[in-house]
């Protein structure tokens, strides 16, 4: 992979990502250099994940009227799949989500390889390209003991292809390595006395993972995984020694203090929004730049707007740009949920009708509007100007990229939200509805049939096979 | 997951509370079975052939974060910062599922940070030779390395091994470092080197040697660490299983069999639910209180020598704070030692710590996830998914306490026909808060109650009048015990239980119960059965 491209990024442009003030774009002051327009355009596989379901109400008529309103200036640029079935439940729905998979009870796994994976691997047969073969991020802040709501990409075993950082210091860490803390000639003394443990210890994996070895294919691809994260050890060892590529300083931790403090539904120190908010960006705006300085080709992003039982603090802005409040919002709510939190906020639309259902579905609305503002933030900073590559197209343009969510209303897979790239002009754009029945999984195998990759196991498939005519151009 | 379930509506009409055990079949979707409530729940017969066939290991597996620690630190006589290591994923409450154990950019970044920041604190304490004679050249690095590799290799190293490190240290020397920094350095090769973080227990490291396998099995299984001394030199012998059984017991006298009870109890309890939930506000309070539940569960299972389900009817606390203890309601009992609730009959053992309440508690329906707690991980019962289409909606007012909600969703036709049968085993535990606190108001001014009725596996059906008549029963049902055991070898053998282990489990059951169904019991079948040694 090349890694011939310098972008500069200031301090100051890092803090006020992490700071109050974070109208101005982040990443104006990255400027990819010239000799980046001279290079071939990568395959690209990238999805983001919109954790705990968006509404089908939302998606229906006026697709970009509400909550999704953020997503309207990609009307031009995405497939909005429209009518998706998918499946019932969290478990169940986390097992197909990307997967096409169905479920087996009480396992939090899954049956069958996420599609990211599966065209990952088509367009790499010898294996992901490095530095960073797979890079994931996310905004859940909690621990989950489902680890199909914590790891997205699964491979053929299938096994998690890797978890995603959850803070900007831990994903920073990942792109960039430890930051240097000594003068430059100590620093230069250390990093060529660890390149070389690098060295050894790598003779040590290769020489396991090797034939000589003697142990099984399992366990040598384990063995050869672990060499290929060494890649990114032996980057962070040497310092901020990226060929050409430099980083921006560490973010502050700070930020990570509120991870630990967002769930308790009952806790004064509720989760501020705006600090959520802000450190999406950051962490957005981190991967961005891995993705245009090549540093990665595969990964994706955990967009979960809050955990279960979470409750908001702050304010968000509605899709009409209202400045809504999370302590009103709660209190309109709360002769129906107590709690006024997301999850039993959530629970209550199947519950009511008429005005109580609108209630419960606007304060579930401003708990899914700080996602879906994220998702908005990730696709600008792959279709920005910082982002066209070598044939005048954006990285959006280029890659292979999907957005969802397993659940639509409730818990309910009727109306599953996805979104796809055009992938150098292969899909269409706008909102395509699709005819009742057409599942997810005939997109995913719409989508694998134009990559020559192959479908998802019918063995292990839920629902009827086939694929969704008008999807690709 | 833990959302899960609700109002199984429909579901439990059309597929039953079954009744069967679970551990699901991987690799085929789960069948509805007939409705068997309370029906034996006997595992095949245990006069199968050819046990322990399906445990062979196909996969190396990676240390856990907390072993490879813990191994380190018995190897060098210096504790690290664990808090560099990355969190392990778990998968079902435990952290060493070999599905899980996958080197991400997360964990081997976390190592690196690690082993440096172990060998920066040695060269800053003046001891970069753990004590023995400085080395100047690469002849002496080997030897220095052969001795300290062993306890981290789990085996002595090879000489060609120990050569490649005395090479590391010349080049280290040529690239200008003092000796101390190159055999500091040397020795942070060796923390990263795979021999220290995966299981290669060969002697060359080609072929996996059985009995160093067995070695590494046992005293991870048992210590949570790798094997000492002692167990290394009886490695050879280990291949029979009276050796095993030995060498088991002796383990459980050493200091550190605690660290692998507090693990069980981690998982099994759902302990690590309070990672993200801060019931108390405090995440320092938090894990004193895990720690609080973790010490009870050591005391009646290591030091009293009791049975697995005597848990549920300790007569005694082990707060291990002063904030702990008052949380516990035995304020100014000594921190780490035992307090005695005999009498008090608002106690049922661990069901009542604080800890266990706010991790299965933690939710609009408390009383819904302790029940299902009790259902699945102490009677290992099964309850099927709410089928497509399902809602959740609760009958009844959200407004009425946990119990008559309950009686409500008991009375539905479509919820009680899966809510009926477990939602009484909570009723026990209505008072006790979101936290652990006790409550004879709730939030909405409802009186709290604790009687209630508990069905056993025979079906017969036991009224209690309170927390401490909750835990008699649930203590009194032969399930348990055998319920607790499958989560001990699930631990053992670092994967899901499968269909294909049904032989297996048999037979260390009966074993288990032959020898008295306590901790040792359990660990003893579990290492003396075929199926803890690797066979070609």
């Amino acid at each position: 992979m090349t890694k011939n491209r310098t972008i500069r990024l200031s301090r100051r442009t890092l803090l006020r990502g992490l700071g109050a003030t974070v109208a101005l774009p982040f990443l104006e002051e990255m400027r990819p250099r010239a000799a980046k327009a001279q290079e071939a355009v990568p395959p690209r596989v990238l999805t983001a994940t919109l954790g705990g379901g968006l509404a089908k109400e939302w998606q229906a008529g006026d697709y970009f009227g509400s909550v999704l309103a953020p997503l309207r200036p990609f009307e031009e640029k995405l497939a909005f799949v429209r009518g998706l079935q998918g499946r019932d439940n969290h478990g169940p729905a986390n097992a197909a989500l990307m997967t096409g998979a169905d479920w087996i009870k009480d396992v939090p796994v899954t049956t069958a390889p996420t599609i990211d994976w599966t065209l990952a691997t088509r367009f790499y047969p010898e294996g992901l390209p490095g530095p960073l073969p797979f890079l994931g991020y996310g905004t859940r802040i909690r621990r989950e003991e489902n680890l199909l709501q914590v790891a997205r990409a699964w491979d053929d075993t299938p096994s998690p292809v890797g978890f995603p950082h959850f803070t900007p210091s831990a994903l920073f860490r990942a792109i960039f390595g430890r930051p240097p803390t000594q003068s430059a000639e100590e620093a230069a003394g250390e990093a060529a006395a660890d390149a070389t443990v690098v060295d050894a210890v790598l003779d040590q994996y290769r020489h396991f993972a090797g034939d000589a070895g003697g142990l099984s294919m399992a366990s040598r691809r384990r063995l050869s995984d672990h060499m290929d994260q060494i890649q990114s050890l032996e980057r962070a060892v040497g310092g901020l020694a990226l060929e050409g590529c430099d980083a921006p300083e560490l973010p502050p931790d700070v930020v990570l203090g509120f991870i630990d403090d967002i769930e308790p539904r009952n806790d004064p120190r509720r989760s501020d929004v705006g600090t959520f908010l802000r450190q999406g960006r950051v962490m957005t705006d981190l991967f961005v730049l891995a993705l245009r300085c090549d540093l990665t080709r595969f990964g994706h992003a955990v967009l979960f707007p809050l955990a279960a039982h979470g409750i908001w603090r702050g304010s968000v802005r509605d899709a009409a740009g209202r400045l809504v409040d999370f302590d009103a919002l709660r209190a309109s709510v709360s002769d129906l949920n107590r709690h006024g939190d997301w999850h039993n906020t959530n629970h209550l639309l199947p519950r009511h009708a008429g005005e109580a259902r609108e209630r419960a579905l606007t304060v579930a609305a401003a708990y899914r509007q700080p996602g879906v503002d994220l998702l908005a933030h990730l696709l600008e900073g792959l279709d920005a100007p910082e982002s066209v590559e070598s044939n005048g197209r954006t990285i959006l343009d280029n890659a292979v990229f999907f957005a969802v969510s397993e659940l639509a209303t409730n818990h309910d897979g009727d109306g599953v939200f996805h979104a796809l790239g055009t992938a150098g002009e292969r899909f269409r754009t706008g909102v395509l509805d699709v005819p009742a029945g057409a599942t997810t999984r005939q997109l995913y195998d719409t989508v694998l049939d134009a990559f020559d990759a192959p479908r998802v196991n019918p063995d292990v498939a839920f629902g009827a096979p086939g694929t969704l005519a008008g999807v690709r151009r | 997951m833990r959302v899960l379930v609700r109002c199984l509506v429909a579901g439990l009409v059309a597929v039953g509370c079954d009744g069967v055990i679970q551990e699901p079949p991987r690799g085929a979707p789960d069948a509805p079975s007939p409705p068997s409530v309370g029906a034996p729940r006997d595992l095949p017969d245990p006069s199968c052939t050819d046990p322990g066939r399906g445990n062979a290991p196909e996969l190396v597996r990676r240390l856990t974060q907390a072993e490879y620690a813990a191994t380190v630190e018995a190897a060098l006589g210096m504790p690290g910062d664990p808090s560099l290591l990355a969190p392990e994923a778990r998968m079902q409450g435990f952290a060493n599922d070999q599905s899980t154990l996958l080197p991400t950019q997360q964990v081997v970044l976390g190592l690196a940070d690690y082993a440096r920041a172990l060998t920066d604190a040695l060269l800053a304490a003046g001891d970069p030779w753990l004590g023995r004679a400085p080395c100047a050249d690469g002849t002496c690095m080997a030897r220095w390395m052969q001795d300290v590799a062993t306890p981290l290799f789990r085996r002595p190293p090879s000489a060609a091994e120990a050569e490649t490190f005395g090479e590391l240290f010349e080049a280290l020397v040529a690239e200008g470092l003092e000796a101390d920094a190159a055999g500091a350095t040397t020795l942070r090769a060796r923390l990263l080197a795979p021999q220290t973080g995966y299981r290669l227990e060969g002697d060359d490291g080609v072929a996996l040697r059985l009995a160093l396998d067995g070695a590494s099995r046992a005293a991870f299984f048992v210590t949570g660490r790798g094997p000492d001394a002692s167990l290394l030199a009886a490695a050879a012998e280990l291949m029979a299983p009276e050796a095993r059984e030995a060498q088991a017991r002796r383990l459980l006298r050493t200091p550190e069999a605690g660290r692998v009870v507090d693990e069980l109890a981690y998982g099994w309890l759902h302990l690590d639910t309070l990672e993200g939930l801060t019931p108390t506000g405090d995440a320092g309070f938090d894990q004193e209180l895990v720690a609080s539940a973790q010490a009870l569960v050591r005391a009646v299972w290591l030091e009293d020598g009791g049975a697995l389900r005597d848990v549920f009817r300790a007569d005694y606390v082990v707060p291990v704070s002063a904030r702990a203890a008052r949380r516990l309601r035995v304020e100014g009992a000594p921190p780490g030692e035992r307090r005695s609730v005999a009498g008090d009959r608002s106690r049922a053992g661990i069901l009542t710590e604080p800890a266990l309440l706010a991790g299965t508690g933690a939710d609009s329906f408390p009383l819904i996830h302790r029940a299902l707690f009790l259902y699945r991980d102490v009677l290992c019962e099964s309850v099927p998914e709410p089928p497509p289409g399902v809602t959740e909606a609760q009958p009844g007012s959200p407004t009425d306490s946990e119990r008559v909600q309950s009686e409500s969703r008991a009375a539905d036709g479509a919820c009680g026909a899966c809510h009926a049968v477990f939602d009484p085993l909570a009723y026990g535990l209505e008072p006790f808060g979101f936290s652990g606190e006790w409550r004879d108001i709730d939030v909405h001014g409802n009186a709290t109650r604790t009687d209630g009725v508990f069905l056993d596996a025979a079906g017969v059906t036991h009224a209690y009048a309170d927390p401490r008549g909750l835990g008699d029963a649930i203590a009194g049902d032969a399930r348990v015990d055998s319920c607790v055991l499958r989560r001990i070898v699930r631990l053992a053998w670092g994967r899901a239980l499968e269909v294909s282990d049904a032989c297996d489990l048999a037979q260390i059951r009966a074993r288990f119960l032959e020898l008295g169904s306590t901790y040792e019991a359990a660990v003893v079948a579990i290492v003396t059965h075929p199926s803890f040694i690797a066979t070609d």
